[in-house]
């Protein structure tokens, strides 16, 4: 992929849930999210993504800058950035890391709602098992290698590799 | 964490340190600091060491005399005045001098000097210059001495020969010594040579002449001595003054330097200060880490307080040391020079004086810079357990109110010194930097509004960005801090520049006008004789021969000389009434110009400097009485501007010139050309015919005007070279501070990346952004640079009396602006294009 292509993959088909320190400090809610839009179209951009950050539950929090905003309502200002392009996978990692028990439920619940509304797919990555129940599928990586996930493994047991393909 | 000492604070700087990053931030700091107080230091050094040198020259060479009895002409008066001061009873000591300015002329070069000639014996009570003069080599000796740089400058060394040019006359001189730092101190760098008073008087051609008599009388009983000396001054109509007078005649000769100069290093100040305090802004983020960090471990307000000193002092005690090494190679490599028009008439010297109040203000400004830009960025932070957030609110409020009403008022108050008294400019002036200050802040958010509109129009990304990242808080002080140096830089720019051009325009046409009043001019040769006062023989004219060269028409004499009336040294201009225009008309600012000229030329009239006449309450028309060696009554016929010599200048006929400087040769032949040949012609068949002396020059009109407009010019040129430094100060100011707020943005532009950002629309907004800040700083800057170029031109006008043409200088405006704007962003297109190399990431916090 050239450069340019991946600039292109990057911008449409991929969005990426960061950490909630990666907002614009200073930058509004509705500015930080629509940092792809801008790429877009720099007129429509603001329009376009305030009906998402509504739905996410920040609709009264549109001109709060990020400084203003708690660690859920930054990390929901960051889901509605990744999905501002409609891209076809999401890439998250570690989106809960930074919330509490309620506010990661609440994350995760509109991450699964928002993705299945949008035919997206959702890669999480995250040390959080409460998020496997969010989840069409969950692996585990242990040890440098992808495995099948149980929950009830103790410590210590070994896992077997997913075969190739999986 | 309960009370923190030094050694925890030592600990915790130390362990900072370690940080390569911290480290590199940190010297850059340091650097900016540095750089700041370099700038101040040298140019305070700069405006302190031309009055400097001729108040120690002054002191040096007077030594315990409380008085001076001085001729008023520059014949002098005769050495019988000696006696009789030697035979008051309360005078103890009496040292009479004799001296000239002269042109020493060695194997490589020439300088113009003045010549003391001293009695040996009696110069055990004059101050410390001539009395090592005395004990080591001047006793008998038929030689003078020469400070020992002017001697190697010249190319002749001790028991060498020199030739002295006084007026038209050649002597060949022997150089018995040369002095050195050891033996005359700083003085080593004045204009002088020193030779025995009979030698001296032989030299000049003025046998039993002096010029001054130094007298110590009896403390005790001052006032009998002083009223005995009075009446001797009265009956030999000299001038009874205080021993060091001539730094009293200097203070008000240089006082429109000084002031253009104290305005300077005024700005140059600010300038520095605002470098000192934007580079300081770079370390706030690691700073405000810190405190985020040692707060929640216990540590109170006043611990942070003490960490954050500590981290001040450190930067700021390094800084000043640095900078002040830095500003004294400035003071030597860039101001080391000598505006020659004041050499004319004082005895200045290219010295460096550095005074203790050089050194204070400098170290001042270094740390407070420092300790300003530690703390002001943390006030929020540090103060945050004391106010809950709602009043913090309401307080930035109440503080934005206050800020737009103390920058009104202040613009307020300039307009009204602009209007009613134009002799505050100078507190004017300040006010209009703390308006321009003050107000920064709201104009900044009024132009990033007004582009936050346009490039809606635009469409841009890169110009969305900008505007969101120049309303954000966390860059806000550092925006400000960058465009208000920009502003500052160019606000001083623009004013300077334009009060440089409208007094160079009005210089150059009073020179002008003064030399066209004939073709062509015999003057002695010398360089800095412009004016012309130096005297010279008649006889070093041949009349018959000049009046046979073709082309020669009517030719006059002109006297000058330089007259002390009251605490000014006069420029007198005698020129004779056959010219046609013995007055320069454009410079007459009150009076009819063409009546005023009859009556000079009738005699008994005079016209006199605008300012000389409102210290001494004269009006056109009116009587007074001149303080010649003839004292003389004369009336009031126009008033001019100075002429171009800051302490004033009187114009008279020769003939009434005559009479009040009885026996007084021409200081020049001024010649018209006849039957329509050109001047240039004309000259070369006078000097062809060798009509006149080899001491004397022939000039054409023109060429003295350029001589003199660029001995004039040199009087300005430290007010370019300190402007110049803060135009440079103020680019790399910007350039550096932008330069690191661009840097500190690594992690955000790689988290952008990741969104699928190209590297050319970063780099977009990188440039956008510079550019919206430099061009709304610059612009602030340019547009109170012009209200302030209108106030300092008329207050140069108005207070020293200087010929002006009142423009304003939109093209020196619109330079400035243009220059520090193009450099800067060119500058910091480096940084802007390195940075967004970085990696696409979304690891590192950003801030």
């Amino acid at each position: 992929m050239s450069r340019k292509e991946s600039h292109a993959y990057r911008l449409k088909q991929l969005g990426i849930i960061g950490q909630p320190r990666n907002l614009m400090p200073g930058a509004r809610a509705v500015q930080n999210a629509s940092l792809k839009l801008l790429l877009a179209n720099v007129r429509k951009a603001q329009p376009t993504i305030e009906p998402l950050l509504c739905q996410l539950g920040l609709g009264d929090r549109l001109q709060h800058r990020t400084e203003q905003l708690s660690m859920g309502e930054r990390q929901r200002v960051l889901i509605a950035l990744a999905l501002s392009m409609d891209p076809e996978l999401v890439l998250a990692d570690e989106p809960t890391g930074s919330l509490d028990t309620q506010r990661t439920r609440e994350v995760l619940g509109l991450l699964r709602d928002l993705c299945h509304e949008r035919q997206m797919a959702l890669v999480l990555a995250t040390h959080d098992p409460q998020a496997a129940y969010f989840a069409d599928q969950v692996h585990e990586l242990r040890d440098g290698h992808l495995t099948e996930y149980r929950p009830d493994r103790a410590p210590g047991e070994p896992a077997a590799a997913l075969p190739e393909g999986a | 964490m309960a009370g923190v000492n030094l050694s925890g604070i030592l600990y915790l700087y130390e362990i900072r340190l370690k940080s390569k990053s911290a480290l590199i931030q940190e010297s850059f700091a340091v650097l900016g600091i540095a750089i700041g107080v370099a700038l101040l230091f040298a140019s305070q050094v700069a405006s302190t060491s031309l009055t400097s040198s001729v108040t120690q020259l002054d002191t040096q060479f007077v030594g315990s005399a409380q008085v001076q009895l001085e001729a008023r002409g520059p014949e002098g008066i005769s050495d019988q005045l000696l006696s009789e001061v030697k035979r008051q009873p309360d005078v103890q000591v009496a040292l009479p001098v004799l001296d000239r300015q002269v042109n020493v002329i060695g194997h490589t070069g020439e300088r113009s000097v003045y010549l003391i000639g001293v009695n040996p014996q009696q110069v055990r009570a004059s101050g410390p210059l001539l009395r090592r003069f005395s004990a080591r080599q001047l006793a008998g000796q038929q030689a003078i001495a020469l400070p020992t740089p002017l001697a190697k400058e010249i190319g002749v060394g001790p028991l060498q020969t020199a030739k002295l040019q006084i007026g038209a006359n050649f002597i060949e001189t022997l150089v018995g010594t040369t002095l050195g730092q050891s033996e005359i101190g700083e003085l080593v760098h004045s204009p002088v040579a020193v030779a025995p008073i009979g030698y001296a008087q032989r030299v000049a051609g003025a046998p039993g002449k002096i010029n001054l008599i130094f007298v110590r009388y009896n403390p005790a009983n001052a006032q009998v001595a002083r009223a005995a000396l009075q009446r001797l001054a009265a009956r030999w109509n000299v001038n009874l003054v205080p021993g060091a007078f001539d730094s009293q005649l200097f203070a008000v000769a240089v006082a429109p330097e000084s002031r253009s100069e104290s305005l300077f290093s005024g700005i140059s100040a600010l300038v520095g200060f605002m470098f000192a305090l934007n580079a300081m802004l770079i370390t706030v983020p690691s700073r405000r880490a810190l405190i985020e960090d040692i707060r929640p471990q216990g540590a109170s307000r006043w611990d942070t307080a003490k960490i954050l000193l500590f981290d001040a002092l450190v930067i700021g005690v390094i800084a000043c040391a640095l900078g002040l090494v830095l500003g004294d190679f400035l003071s030597v490599a860039v101001f080391h020079g000598t505006p020659s028009y004041l050499a004319v008439a004082f005895p200045v010297g290219n010295n460096r004086v550095v005074t203790w109040k050089c050194f204070a203000l400098a170290i001042a400004a270094g740390l407070g810079a420092a300790i300003i830009g530690v703390f002001w960025p943390m006030r929020e932070i540090l103060a945050q357990a004391l106010q809950p957030l709602s009043d913090r609110a309401d307080h930035r409020r109440a503080w934005t109110v206050a800020r737009v009403a103390v920058g009104l008022c202040c613009l307020a108050f300039t307009t009204a010194i602009l209007l009613f008294d134009t002799q505050a400019a100078l507190v004017g002036n300040i006010a209009l930097v703390v308006a321009l200050v003050v107000l920064m802040p709201l104009l900044f958010d009024v132009l990033v509004r007004l582009f936050e509109q346009l490039s809606k129009l635009l469409d841009g990304v890169g110009s969305a960005l900008a505007v969101t990242e120049l309303q954000t808080v966390q860059t806000r002080v550092r925006s400000l801090a960058i465009a208000a140096t920009a502003a500052v830089a160019v606000f001083g720019v623009v004013e300077f520049q334009g009060i440089q051009t409208n007094l160079e325009n009005g210089l150059n046409t009073s020179s002008r006008d003064i030399d066209a009043a004939a073709d062509l001019w015999v003057l002695p040769s010398g360089r800095l004789n412009v004016q012309p006062t130096t005297p010279f023989s008649p006889t070093a004219v041949n009349t018959a021969a000049l009046a046979r060269v073709p082309g020669v028409g009517q030719m006059s004499v002109f006297r000058g000389s330089f007259l002390d009336w009251g605490n000014r040294r006069l420029w007198v201009l005698a020129p004779s009434g056959s010219l046609l225009h013995p007055i320069p008309s454009s410079q007459v600012v009150s009076g009819d110009p063409t009546l005023a000229a009859e009556r000079v030329r009738q005699g008994g009239w005079a016209v006199l400097s605008q300012a000389l006449a409102a210290e001494h309450d004269l009006h056109v028309g009116q009587t007074f009485t001149l303080p010649a060696p003839r004292p003389l009554r004369l009336r009031v016929a126009a008033l001019t501007t100075n002429l171009g010599w800051a302490p004033g200048a009187l114009i008279l006929s020769s003939s009434t010139y005559a009479q009040a400087w009885p026996s007084s040769p021409p200081t020049a032949i001024a010649i018209q050309t006849s039957g329509g040949a050109s001047a240039a012609v004309v000259r070369n068949r006078i000097r062809q015919a060798k009509a006149v002396a080899p001491g004397l020059v022939v000039e054409t009109s023109a060429e003295r005007d350029r001589r003199r407009f660029a001995i004039a010019k040199e009087g300005l040129s430290r007010l370019t070279q300190i402007r110049l430094l803060v135009l440079i100060a103020a680019i790399l100011a910007v350039i550096g501070s932008m330069g690191a707020m661009i840097w500190q943005r690594r992690d955000l532009i790689a988290f952008i990346k990741v969104q699928g950002y190209e590297e050319s629309t970063l780099r977009r907004w990188l440039l956008c952004e510079a550019g919206i800040l430099l061009a709304a700083g610059c612009l602030i800057g340019a547009v109170f640079g012009l209200y302030a170029q209108l106030l300092g031109s008329r207050f140069l006008a108005t207070v020293t009396g200087f010929p002006i043409v009142f423009n304003i200088e939109i093209f020196a405006a619109i330079t400035s602006f243009a220059l520090v704007s193009v450099i800067a962003f060119v500058a910091v297109a480096l940084p802007g294009y390195l940075v967004v190399r970085v990696p696409a990431n979304t690891e590192s916090p950003a801030y």
